[in-house]
Order: structure tokens, then sequence, then C-alpha cells
């Protein structure tokens, strides 16, 4: 009884419970340098992430438990093992690598095909916008075939974890889709 | 289906011109640094393999510089792999450092700086449009093509490389402008005043700055204080590392050694100077008990626990420690050093059946072994035997998840656990035993090593044949039972994999 009280209350405050956040994405699009951009608000250089990263962060009292998962193509099978209670997915596109574009667009789409994360909201980072010739938010959305998704809340911002850009923004956006699903 | 073989097929017939590659003299060595042996990663656009650490710089710099593929968790194209034949380390330094002194050996602390000089600024490159590199040839670099032009250094430059100084240890504008006098004063000076002119002085206040350990410090000056001499008579071809004159080669050897050394082969650690291309191609050819009949669906397989070879790497005491230089501090060691995996790279393509490890093929390049077999292409995770020290635990890490994540947790916290008292560390060498296998690890064990931040989590730690090691035993006893290529048809081994990938 009490237990059910006290869950109740914490759903009333946002509570204790940490929020699963997976962050994904090819090899060197920045997850890493955006997961510590968020966490300490600080470019580190980062070296290849073989395996994972995790980090708490307190974002409007939202507690997120951040996984930043390696993006290397043999490893990027593993992503899988991670999927479950995820509330949200944040994938990050290098939006300088035309090249590769297509390649982030298939694993996206597979990613989005598994029932583990049928509920779990999605926001994209157009991220490198700090470099000459990188993709606007609308192209990078158009070439992942973003457009037409109605079956998840998703969103696309530019960012530059550099510079700090547009990251907060996402956030934000993450923020009130997941305090709107716990209503 | 076929495709799927086929793509598998390409897959490993590309992962061995890799290896190949990699025995090549001039790709033993981070192209960049020339400090870490055994390069896992490639710019594939540059031609060169890189260490992880410097792997992560050239990324920083984005994809219209250098593209960086790791050898052995990416797939790679006909045409990427094109460029690292094409070139390889010794053409592409030809090129990009044409105007450094021959074994010019980047300061540790300042690799963001001398790599984003040599490929964004290419400051050191030869005069003229970029050559065709299969009209070069593929001997060690000799001496500088002429002295490096006075500087005037690029203010915007400068001022772009603040930018991304956001930590203490990254580069100053200040470094940034340094460089360039160090490299004229080093070929300018004669070999008789080692200690004298600004370039010394300018290693104590860069060495106060970092945190260079003493040690290091005077090893490095050493180190440039030889370069004249070098310069000068340049070294003979036939030394394999290009380290010729550096007496403080075996030092930083020497440091990564100790922490890697396995009391079960030394006659390898000690044999690693004189016969380091034996010792490599032995390595790689010793047998090892294989896990060869893997489960099937080896997904079910993340829940086996992992299976230890018996033949595999067992340090003793862990590669020492990390530091990432440029990063602000220990906390940042932390994302790349709590997870560790030693790799193994035949465990799931080798012959069925254990064989027994023969301690003779160990210690020589045994003919009678091929020496790629040990090189097919898939592999297998095994325990994080080796690890880092991390000087901050894993804290975030909660026990909330262990539910779902338990193994996470245990996995990430046994590691921290581990290291609660760091061995005592040098600070400026240690991420080359961490981000690359450390000279003395390999030679000396079966399973190499590698990306000390590997999966520290049982999950990732089982032997995950990244392409069905099941399937792919059937090649393997053929490579194994041929014939070893002679140490001396190296090349032509590579070229001899090559033309089967391109006819």
């Amino acid at each position: 009884m009490g237990q059910v009280f006290g869950r109740v209350l914490a759903k009333l405050w946002g509570g204790d419970k940490e929020i699963r956040i997976l962050i994904l994405g090819l090899d060197g699009a920045g997850k890493t340098t955006i997961l510590y951009r968020l966490q300490i608000g600080e470019v580190i250089t980062t070296v290849p992430t073989i395996g994972f990263n995790v980090e708490t962060l307190t974002y409007k009292n939202l507690k997120f438990n951040v996984w930043d998962l390696g993006g290397q193509t043999s490893i990027r099978p593993y992503w899988r093992c991670y999927y479950a209670n995820t509330a949200a997915v944040i994938f990050v596109v290098d939006a300088t690598d035309r090249e590769r574009i297509n390649t982030s667009k298939e694993e996206l789409k597979e990613m989005l095909n598994e029932e583990e994360l049928a509920d779990s909201a999605l926001l994209v980072f157009a991220n490198k916008q700090d470099q000459p010739g990188a993709m606007t938010a609308p192209e990078v959305s158009e070439a992942l075939g973003l457009v037409g998704m109605k079956d998840r809340s998703w969103s696309i911002v530019a960012c530059s974890a550099i510079e700090g850009e547009g990251l907060t923004e996402g956030l934000d956006w993450l923020v009130e889709v997941i305090k709107e699903e716990q209503m | 289906m076929a495709s799927k073989r086929q793509d598998k097929a390409q897959f490993e017939r590309n992962q061995n011109v890799l290896k190949a590659l990699l025995k090549e003299p001039g790709n033993k060595y981070c192209s960049d640094c020339k400090r870490n042996a055994y390069p896992r990663w490639a710019s594939w656009n540059i031609g060169v393999f890189i260490c992880i650490r410097c792997s992560g710089i050239h990324r920083s710099m984005g994809t219209h510089i250098s593209r960086v593929k790791s050898v052995d968790l990416d797939s790679w194209t006909d045409e990427q792999l094109k460029s690292m034949v094409r070139w390889g380390n010794n053409k592409a330094n030809k090129y990009w450092e044409a105007r450094l002194p021959s074994g010019h050996q980047p300061v540790d602390t300042k690799m963001e700086n001398f790599i984003r000089t040599k490929y964004e600024m290419k400051k050191w490159v030869a005069p003229g449009p970029i050559p065709d590199p299969d009209t070069m040839s593929d001997t060690e670099r000799e001496g500088p093509i002429e002295p490096e032009p006075p500087k005037k250094t690029s203010t915007s430059s400068t001022k772009k490389y603040s930018a991304y100084a956001s930590s203490p240890k990254s580069i100053s504008s200040e470094d940034y402008k340094r460089e360039p006098q160090l490299i004229g004063s080093v070929t300018a000076r004669p070999a008789s005043t080692p200690l004298a002119g600004p370039s010394s002085s300018h290693f104590h206040s860069s060495n106060s700055s970092s945190h260079t350990s003493a040690v290091k410090g005077s090893s490095t000056i050493r180190l440039k204080a030889e370069q004249p001499a070098a310069v000068r008579s340049p070294p003979p071809s036939e030394d394999l590392l290009g380290l010729g004159n550096f007496s403080s080669a075996p030092v930083t050897r020497a440091s990564s050694a100790n922490s890697n050394s396995i009391p079960s082969a030394p006659s390898q650690t000690a044999n690693l100077r004189p016969d380091l291309k034996s010792s490599i191609l032995s390595l790689y050819s010793q047998p090892r008990p294989q896990a060869a009949a893997l489960p099937q669906g080896f997904s079910d397989g993340f829940a086996t626990p992992q299976l230890q070879q018996p033949g595999s790497y067992q340090p003793s005491a862990a590669a020492s420690s990390i530091s990432l230089t440029s990063s602000n501090g220990n906390d940042l060691a932390n994302p790349f050093g709590d997870m560790s995996i030693s790799r193994s790279s035949t465990s799931s393509t080798a012959p069925a059946g254990p064989v027994a490890p023969s301690p003779v093929s160990a210690t020589t390049a045994t003919p009678s072994s091929d020496p790629f077999a040990g090189l097919m292409s898939s592999n297998a995770w095994s325990t994080p035997t080796s690890t880092s020290s991390a000087s901050k635990p894993m804290v975030t890490l909660d026990d909330d998840l262990d539910n779902e994540f338990g193994s996470f947790n245990s996995a990430a916290f046994s590691s921290t656990n581990a290291f609660a008292s760091p061995p005592p560390v040098q600070p400026t060498m240690d991420f080359s035993s961490i981000g690359e296998t450390p000279v003395a690890a390999p030679s000396s064990s079966s399973s190499a090593a590698i990306g000390m931040d590997f999966f520290d989590s049982p999950s990732f730690a089982n032997p995950i044949p990244l392409n069905s090691g099941a399937n792919s035993a059937a090649s393997t006893p053929a490579a194994t039972s041929a014939p070893a290529n002679p140490l001396g048809s190296k090349k032509g081994s590579v070229d001899e994999i090559f033309n089967n990938v391109w006819g």
C-alpha cells in the first residue's frame, strides 16, 4: 500500500526513476563527444568507443541514464542488447558525411524495426554543424527517411557538439516527450 | 544467403589483406605518434595505419580530411583497401612528413597539435601535388627534402586550435607556435651540443606544464638531442623500426613492457628488438586451443560464460594505466578506462578441435605455420583480463539497473575494484599500453589485448564471432597447414593477396 503510494508520488514529481537513453549512430558521428558535452559541458578529446560509455545526467529534474554505444560496423549488432526499457534513442548523424548518410539510414531503419524500441522516442542530432558543408536538419531528415514516420515521437535537431549548439534544444524536446508519457 | 556468404568471403579476404599489410615494417607502428606498436586503426583515405588514440584525433578533424576505420571492427570495401595497399605508412609519410627529419618523433603530449599540423595545415608535405604512391618506393623515409621554411605561424589556424583547446591539457596556441621552432632547431643543431639551445628549454617548459614524469621528460630530451645525427647519417635501411639512432626507443618500449610482461614467454620479450618481425610472426602462428564448435545460434551465447582459452593472455598486473593526455584529468579517463577486453584474434576461425599450444612455435618463427593462419578475420571477445587503471570509478552505473544490466554493473565494478589502487604509472607513455597493444603483450601471448577500452561486460566479453565463427572454421585448416611465407617474401605475399582481391 505504502509502496503504491510512494510510486504514485514519485511519478507525480518526476521521481527518482532513471530514464534510460541510448546514444546511437555510425562511428565518428560524435556520440561520445555529445555525451560528455552534455554531462560535463566540455569538449573532450575522444578515442573511438569500443564498448560503451554510460553516464548519469540530470536535466530539468529528470535523471537520465545515458548509454553511448560504439558505432563501428561490427559492433552495431550489439546495440540491440541495450534496447530493453529504453525511453528514447538519440541517433547521431555526422551531417558532413554525405557518403555514409545512407548507411545511417539503414542502421536507423533496422533499429526502429526492433520491437523493444516500439515505444521509444527518437531524437536525431544532425551533428557537426560547425563544419562547412554540413547538411541541414531538413536535409538529413529527408535523407534518413524520417519524414513519413507517424508511429513514434521523433524530432531532428541540427547541432554542433564542439560548439555546444543545439544540444539543449534537443534535450528540451526529449524532456517534454518523456514527461508527457509519464503523465 | 549467397550474397551473405559472399560478403563474408570478401570480409575475410579484406581482413587478410589488412593483416598482411600490418606486417610491413613501415606499418608496425602508428604512422603519427610512431610510438604505439601494432596500430589497429587506419585512415583509409590517407592510407596510414594509426593507433587508437591518434585515430580519435583524426576523427576530430572531420571526414573531409581523414576517414578512420578500425582494422578489426569495420568492414572494408575494396576501394578503401586499395588505398591502404597503395599507400601505407612509409609512402604516406614521405609525402606528409617530407619536411621533417627522418625519424622525427612527435611529443607525446602534443599529438593533436602534431596531427592537425600534419594533415589539416599540411605543414610538412612535399611540394607539389600529392604524388602517385605507385611511383614511390616503400622504403624508410630519409631526411627532410629541405629544411623547413622559417615559420610565420598562421594566426587564423592558431585561433582555431585554441577553440578546440577547451581542456587544460589540450594544445594552447602558444604550444602550437613552438613546434615549428623545435623542429627547426633540431635540424640545425650539431649533435655535439645536444642539450643546448632553444629546443631543450622548450622541452623543459612543456614538460613542466604537462604531466610528464621526469623520466619520460629526460628521455624525450635525449631523443631530440640525437636527431641531428640521424639526419646527417640516415639510418641503415635494414632498420625496421625507423627508430635507428633513437636511444629512447628502447626506453619507451621497456616502459610498456614492464606493465605487460608475461612470465610465460620471457624469451620473446627479450627478443623484441633484434627480431621483432619474427616474434610478431610467431605470435600469429602460435596455434591455440580452439573453441571451434561455437553454438550455432550464438546469439544465445550472450548468456553463456565467456570461453576462456587456455593459451590466452592472462596478464599479471594488467596494462598499467591510462592517461588521456589531452583531456582534463581523471574524469575523462573514465569512459575509456573502465572497459577492457583482451582479444584473441583467431579463436573463432581456427581449426576445429583444440590444438595444444606449442611452445616451439611460440618462441620461434616457425616455418611450418602460416603467418596468416592466426589472422583470420573473426574475433572473439574474451574476458577483459587486462585492464587499464581508471582513476575514477564508473560511479554512474547504478544498481537500480541490475535486473537488466546487472552484468554490466558487476563487470564495471569489478574492474574498478581491481584498480582501486592503481599501479604507479608513467603518464605520458601509458596510453600506448591502452590504445594499442604494447609490444610486450602480444609477443608473449597468443591473444593480443587490444584497445583496452573494450567491453567490460560479460555480454560483450562473450566470444561473439563477428561473422559466425563456425562457418568460417572450414577455411582455416587449409591456412594452417600452408607453408609459411618466408620473412623475406612478405611484400610478395601482400601483393599476392592483393592480386587475388582485385584479380
